[in-house]
């Protein structure tokens, strides 16, 4: 991780940034702060081996974890923005137009509504990426984010 | 309507076959009747009456042998002395060829038979089987896909109308189409399920913090409580019921993050926003309300008040969000089938359990060439495994899976109601319903059929023929009857006395393999503290089994029993070497593992004494060896020993007869007072529950 405690810790007490944004990092920085770069992959895995002996493809891990979450915002009618972007997610999904360089923007897209609806993370491997990425847009950094 | 003719077709088909069958065993003993006259033919022709000749010539007539040559030889018969040599050659001969020729026929005629009914027993299993895919009135199973095929040929042969005929094509493969559909859904939820979980663990895993010590909340809310403001009081006591709430459903648990953002920060919105950033909002209360909120009320109590007023209104919309209603319940029967079969399973994959991921597919392997009827190919797999442990193993796994289905259909059976409708979502979770029960009877069998091969049959089935253990009770059941009225109170009390006899029917029926089975070790207790070192040699001499019936636990142990008293049992209560005498001490309502453990090794504690004079009582032979022994100890517990024999069986001098005749009276008492108390269980005299124990 690029980034410590007091870069979080300033990052959700800026009343400038959202909450869905705060509450990604939030949830990133509490499990990412106890793993190794190594552990990445490993725990992922350790998820999506299945009846212990089938470790399913990452194609197939995106496609349940889209219907799953798919299946959540129906369940719950607040969340129309994080629906309409599993749709679309959905749609390319069924058409086959993610391709392995979208596996892991997708992993990262699929993250971050986990955390925004209360689910535990499953995409270890681009979680550390994802919260440096999301922190540098967040501070000062990137003052292009900050002026809008 | 379509279904309920087919339905009729089939169950009739399946009578017509029955009666088929019934005419081959008929003709079957018409020839076993034939035997006793054929052994007359070769003795003696002139003892058989016309009628039976008739019969016999009927069954082989030909040109050979007609029905006038018979009665011609049977006419000359009486004269066979006055023959010359030749005559009765050619008589004999003539006769021995008949008798051939009829053995000859009657052999072939025995095999089509016997053919014959191979292929209608055949016929009767497949006319079962499909019967069995509907009720009257709708198709409640689905077919396998290997069968798909063979049954929709079937369907196109049998003899109903056309239409009806395509109908039903057309209705099987709708239903199949769409179980198979539902099937795919179920076991794409289990594995999101089991992804869920395994996501959980690595969460709650890497979370994890120092254990925090907390102070005393429950006081400090009391106090707190006492000095509040009357507008204030109410909040505190809805604070009071939530944290006693989440103290139960969840765990304390600090972090890095939550202590950056409330430690000395009195600011709503930041302990809201907090709860919120945390996945499980419970635990995020509660480690607020246990290290930031309840000890710091005193110096902030206006602001903290403010908050408590949040966390109420944030606790009550989580409670009305988990309300979760049981849109489909299952009924007593079948859950306590479901309780039962389901820890009766789980013991017989013990022996699996410590198998290599390697060998369980080797099982497998095994199973697949069973399946396909090639065990010869099964057995050349691996040598290790019988074709039984094959078979069990493989329907263990079916169990699990069919168990996991239906848990999945009616733990989320709302949402599956919405996708699939009720009707087909209940006939879905009657139909995993049938197929454990099946499954749990082969299971059973498979695992007595092991036994024998283990065991030996007749020792099984003389154990199980016989089978009469003993169950007895320490303090003439006194102590038991206290324990059923207690369980009642917590328990249905309608169900405490039936499921307390069901356990005893378990105990005294099964047999000690099949027991050991399907109960359990109690594990040692983690501290002996100062209990005597003699009861903590006893404890482990005398395993501790814990017996499950619904809710109620059972704590026994197995009574050894000295030669002399074997036969006197032998005799007096017809009991054998494969016999056991059980003590059951002690009953108590479920409380968890570790709990049942500690409340079943302090009542082994706790009575002690009356186990031990027991097992002193069934387990020695009181006789002349016993007595020099006892009398040539050196020992101050000579006297002790002696002391404690006088008393026990309330006798003034020790002598062998003494003893014995002493010992076989308090063997009489127990297992008569313990017998009465079952029978009474047996009735389900519910006096027992409400005279609070005594006799």
């Amino acid at each position: 991780m690029d980034y410590n405690i007091d870069d979080v810790k300033s990052v959700l007490r800026d009343n400038a940034i959202k909450f869905p944004d705060k509450k990604i990092i939030y949830n990133l920085y509490s499990v990412l702060s106890k793993l190794y770069d190594n552990d990445l992959t490993k725990y992922e895995n350790d998820i999506y081996i299945i009846n212990n002996n089938k470790l399913l493809t990452d194609q197939e891990r995106v496609g349940l974890e889209i219907e799953s979450l798919l299946k959540k915002v129906n369940e719950n009618q607040n969340n129309a923005v994080v629906r309409e972007i599993l749709i679309l997610m959905k749609q390319a999904y069924d058409k086959g137009e993610i391709s392995s360089s979208l596996i892991a923007y997708f992993k990262k897209l699929i993250t971050e509504i986990q955390i925004i609806l209360g689910e535990d993370i499953t995409f270890y491997s681009v979680a550390e990426e994802l919260f440096d990425e999301k922190m540098l847009k967040l501070t000062k950094d990137n003052k292009e984010y900050k002026e809008r | 309507m379509n279904i309920g003719v087919f339905k009729k077709y089939l169950l009739d088909k399946i009578a017509d076959f029955s009666e088929k069958l019934k005419i081959i065993d008929e003709r079957n003993k018409l020839y076993d009747g034939l035997e006793d006259i054929i052994a007359a033919l070769e003795e003696n022709i002139t003892t058989i009456s016309d009628e039976a000749l008739t019969t016999i010539i009927r069954l082989v007539a030909s040109e050979d042998f007609t029905m006038s040559r018979i009665n011609e030889i049977k006419k000359i018969y009486p004269y066979w002395n006055l023959m010359d040599d030749e005559k009765k050659r050619v008589i004999s001969d003539y006769i021995k060829a008949f008798v051939n020729k009829i053995r000859e026929t009657q052999a072939k005629n025995r095999e089509n038979n016997n053919s014959e009914k191979e292929a209608i027993l055949v016929q009767i299993k497949t006319y079962e089987e499909y019967s069995a895919l509907m009720d009257d009135e709708r198709i409640i199973k689905p077919i396998s896909s290997d069968n798909f095929a063979s049954f929709m040929e079937f369907l196109n042969e049998v003899e109903l109308d056309h239409l009806v005929k395509q109908q039903l094509i057309l209705e099987f493969y709708d239903y199949n189409i769409k179980f198979y559909k539902r099937e795919e859904q179920i076991k794409k939820n289990i594995v999101v399920d089991e992804i869920k979980t395994k996501a959980s663990v690595i969460a709650k895993e890497l979370r994890q913090t120092k254990e925090v010590e907390t102070l005393d909340i429950e006081g400090l809310l009391e106090q707190i409580r006492v000095n509040a403001k009357e507008d204030e009081v109410e909040v505190i006591n809805q604070i009071i019921g939530i944290y006693k709430k989440l103290k139960v459903a969840a765990v304390v648990s600090d972090n890095e993050l939550i202590k950056e953002f409330l430690k000395d920060n009195f600011t709503v919105q930041d302990h809201i926003d907090t709860w919120s950033f945390e996945s499980d909002l419970k635990r995020a209360m509660l480690t607020d309300l246990t290290i930031y909120l309840i000890p710091n009320f005193n110096t902030h109590s206006k602001e903290i008040i403010e908050i408590f007023k949040s966390l109420i209104t944030v606790y009550a919309s989580i409670e009305k969000s988990s309300e979760k209603e049981e849109i489909i319940k299952l009924s007593e029967e079948d859950k306590t089938f479901i309780e039962d079969s389901e820890f009766y399973v789980l013991k017989q994959a013990e022996r699996f359990a410590d198998l290599p991921e390697k060998e369980k597919n080797v099982l497998i392997s095994m199973n697949d060439a069973i399946l396909r009827g090639k065990s010869e190919e099964a057995k050349m797999i691996s040598p290790n495994y019988s074709l039984l442990e094959v078979t069990l193993y493989a329907k263990i796994l079916e169990y699990n899976k069919q168990l996991s289905f239906l848990r999945e259909v009616i733990n989320n059976a709302e949402e599956y109601i919405s996708s699939f409708g009720l009707e087909d979502v209940q006939r879905d979770i009657n139909m995993y319903l049938e197929n454990l029960k099946q499954i749990t009877l082969e299971i059973k069998k498979n695992v007595t059929e092991l036994q024998e091969e283990l065991y030996g049959k007749n020792t099984l089935e003389n154990a199980n023929n016989s089978l009469n253990n003993i169950v007895i009770f320490p303090y003439n059941g006194k102590k038991i009857l206290e324990d059923m009225n207690a369980i009642s109170v917590e328990d249905d009390y309608k169900e405490t006395l039936p499921r307390v006899s069901a356990a005893i029917d378990k105990m005294t029926l099964t047999d000690a393999n099949t027991l050991f089975a399907i109960t359990e070790d109690i594990k040692p207790p983690k501290f002996w503290g100062n209990t005597d070192r003699f009861i903590q040699q006893s404890w482990e001499n005398n395993t501790i089994r814990r017996l499950r019936n619904g809710d109620i636990r059972f704590g026994f142990i197995t009574v050894g029993v000295s030669p002399s008293n074997m036969e006197y049992l032998k005799e007096k209560y017809g009991y054998d070497k494969n016999n056991r005498v059980y003590l059951l001490y002690t009953l108590f309502y479920k409380t968890g593992d570790n709990m049942d453990y500690n409340k079943a090794n302090n009542e082994f504690v706790v009575q002690f004494e009356e186990i031990n004079k027991i097992l002193t009582i069934f387990g020695t032979d009181f006789d002349e060896e016993y007595l020099k022994e006892l009398y040539n100890n050196k020992t101050k517990d000579k006297q002790i020993k002696i002391e404690y024999l006088k008393r026990m069986f309330g006798i003034n001098e020790i002598t062998v007869d003494s003893l014995r005749m002493a010992q076989l009276r308090a063997i009489d008492e127990i297992i008569n007072n313990s017998q009465d108390l079952i029978v009474k269980i047996q009735r389900n005299d519910e006096e027992l529950l409400t005279n609070g124990g005594g006799r």
